[in-house]
């Protein structure tokens, strides 16, 4: 028997669910001639208070991005607010994505010595921040960074510090954000409600998100060290050694060396579409899977409370498919480009 | 005539007016040899900056790359994807052709593109990479090309006036003081001769 708490949470994301975009209206949004068209559809959906604020003419690709984060940022603190007890605690855990993605960022132009502004970062609610993002951004070297998370879920960022050093590679920085954030959800899963499914939804999540790294890496030529420090060490289908075990291993080869079909699959679909250069279309694979992942358990578990996460996982395939078709529409990118990038 | 300006003809003068005629011509033969060093020199550059079409060519699909990876990644993430990336260092130095000061720009330090995972980005850096040594090298040989073409022009219109206005001028004066020169002593033998005539006469 479910807690109320839970029964009213599943309750709000099956309502929210109904606020989100359908395949149909973005194929409609996607045949519009201008960009004129898709704002006037999007002043008749949940956007139109953010588009209702700026003109048509001042709309520029930083605005739209900008518009679709606040929004997806509202959209998952809401579900927050609404939680308590362990519930919060889980649903905070999931929420710190976009904390990462936000450090992740001061990182990177900590490490290319540029600065970065706090309209660069993806909006935040004071209450739910658990770093300085105001202290983090006058940070000069990732060791100030380090020091200044100290204190917080982030800590362990001091253990990959010499690496990082030795390296110059700021990519070990990013990967120790990902593995504090998701070895801390895979913690809380030990005691939530539904956590078989939930460990099968974000084990999942897990191992393709490693997998696009191992063969994005090998793609790259990067180093066996890098591919193996930037891992995730939680694994869920995948064995925990994969990095290792495909050391020397080309990119074309990885499929051959992973074992669970339905990952065999996209793999297979990956490195075809690497090889014919399409590396958008390639990397969206692994997005398209995990989403349809997502629905699919939505589908299967509408009164669990996985429920909530995969309906927090298509506010994040609707963010980016609007950023997608909107950018695409305002770069005057061709339709069917447009379509290919999207995940329908 | 007017460029030499009034000059006595006298021996004296013939003589410096000479001196300075072979300085004025190893002056344009020396000028000559530079025009015709740097019209090579500008020959072959010009052959390079025909690869500036080939360069802009992929720059514009390096950009339709970029676009599309923005519109599937978002602007931000591809800024901040950027971000990581550390600046590329240029030195410029400058060196001499025939006298003709050029730059020559080199790369000290190379952006370090293995900060990016993600693949299109990659790729599209590793584009880019190649593309900016390239518009380096373009930007060195179109500054090489202005410099010269000025020098050459400026070169030619020395050449040119020392070829159609000084040395003509020159040797026209030269001439001139030469044939003047010549009559006197033709005057003056004429007038020896006749004062030898008439000494003689009156000796007898």
């Amino acid at each position: 028997m479910k807690s109320p708490k839970i029964i009213y949470l599943i309750t709000r994301a099956h309502g929210l669910k109904q606020h989100l975009l359908k395949s149909e209206q973005l194929v409609r949004m996607l045949r519009s001639k201008s960009m004129a068209e898709v704002y006037d559809f999007l002043l008749r959906t949940d956007y139109s208070a953010d588009f209702s604020k700026i003109p048509l003419e001042e709309l520029d690709v930083v605005r739209l991005e900008q518009i679709f984060q606040h929004t997806l940022s509202n959209r998952l603190y809401f579900m927050l607010q609404m939680a308590s007890g362990r519930t919060r605690e889980l649903l905070e855990e999931y929420s710190r994505r976009i904390e990462v993605e936000n450090l992740r960022r001061i990182a990177r132009a900590i490490h290319g010595e540029k600065s970065v502004s706090e309209e660069q970062l993806i909006p935040v609610p004071r209450k739910y921040q658990t770093v300085n993002f105001t202290a983090l951004l006058k940070c000069r070297t990732i060791r100030e960074m380090a020091g200044l998370l100290r204190e917080s879920n982030y800590r362990n960022l001091r253990d990959v510090l010499d690496i990082y050093e030795r390296t110059k590679n700021p990519l070990v920085i990013e990967a120790q954000l990902d593995k504090s954030a998701f070895g801390n959800l895979w913690k809380k899963l030990g005691k939530a409600t539904d956590r078989d499914k939930l460990r099968d939804l974000f084990g999942t999540e897990i191992d393709l998100k490693n997998l696009l790294n191992v063969l994005s890496l090998k793609y790259t030529g990067a180093d066996q060290e890098i591919i193996e420090k930037t891992s995730i060490n939680i694994s869920y289908r995948l064995p925990k050694t994969l990095a290792q075990s495909l050391n020397g291993v080309p990119y074309q080869s990885i499929p051959e060396h992973v074992t669970w079909p339905s990952y065999v699959e996209i793999l297979k679909k990956a490195v075809d579409l690497a090889g014919k250069g399409m590396l958008s279309e390639t990397e969206n694979t692994f997005s398209q899977y995990i989403y349809s992942y997502a629905e699919k358990t939505a589908l299967r578990n509408p009164n669990n409370f996985v429920y909530v996460f995969a309906y927090l996982e298509m506010c994040f395939k609707e963010a980016k498919n609007m950023m997608t078709l909107t950018i695409g529409k305002q770069l005057k990118l061709d339709d069917e480009k447009i379509r290919n990038l999207l995940l329908l | 005539m007017a460029f030499v300006g009034k000059v006595t003809a006298t021996r004296g003068n013939l003589l410096r007016l000479r001196t300075t005629f072979s300085f004025v011509q190893n002056a344009m033969e020396i000028l000559k040899m530079k025009r015709d060093r740097l019209a090579g020199e500008l020959t072959g550059l010009l052959g390079q900056l025909s690869c500036r079409k080939e360069i802009e060519q992929n720059l514009m699909e390096a950009f339709a790359d970029l676009k599309i990876a923005i519109a599937s990644l978002g602007y931000t993430t591809v800024s901040s994807t950027a971000s990581s990336v550390p600046r590329m260092k240029v030195d410029t130095n400058l060196i001499s052709i025939m006298g003709v000061t050029v730059p020559r720009v080199g790369t000290t330090e190379k952006p370090r593109i293995d900060t990016i995972e993600n693949m299109s980005l990659h790729k599209i850096a590793e584009r880019l990479e190649g593309l900016t040594d390239e518009l380096l090298k373009m930007a060195e040989i179109e500054a090489k090309v202005e410099r010269i073409a000025h020098e050459l022009m400026t070169l030619n219109r020395k050449v040119n006036a020392l070829e159609k206005v000084v040395v003509p001028a020159y040797s026209e004066h030269i001439r001139y003081i030469e044939d003047l020169l010549f009559d006197e002593d033709l005057e003056d033998f004429s007038r020896f001769k006749h004062i030898k005539v008439i000494a003689g006469r009156k000796k007898t």
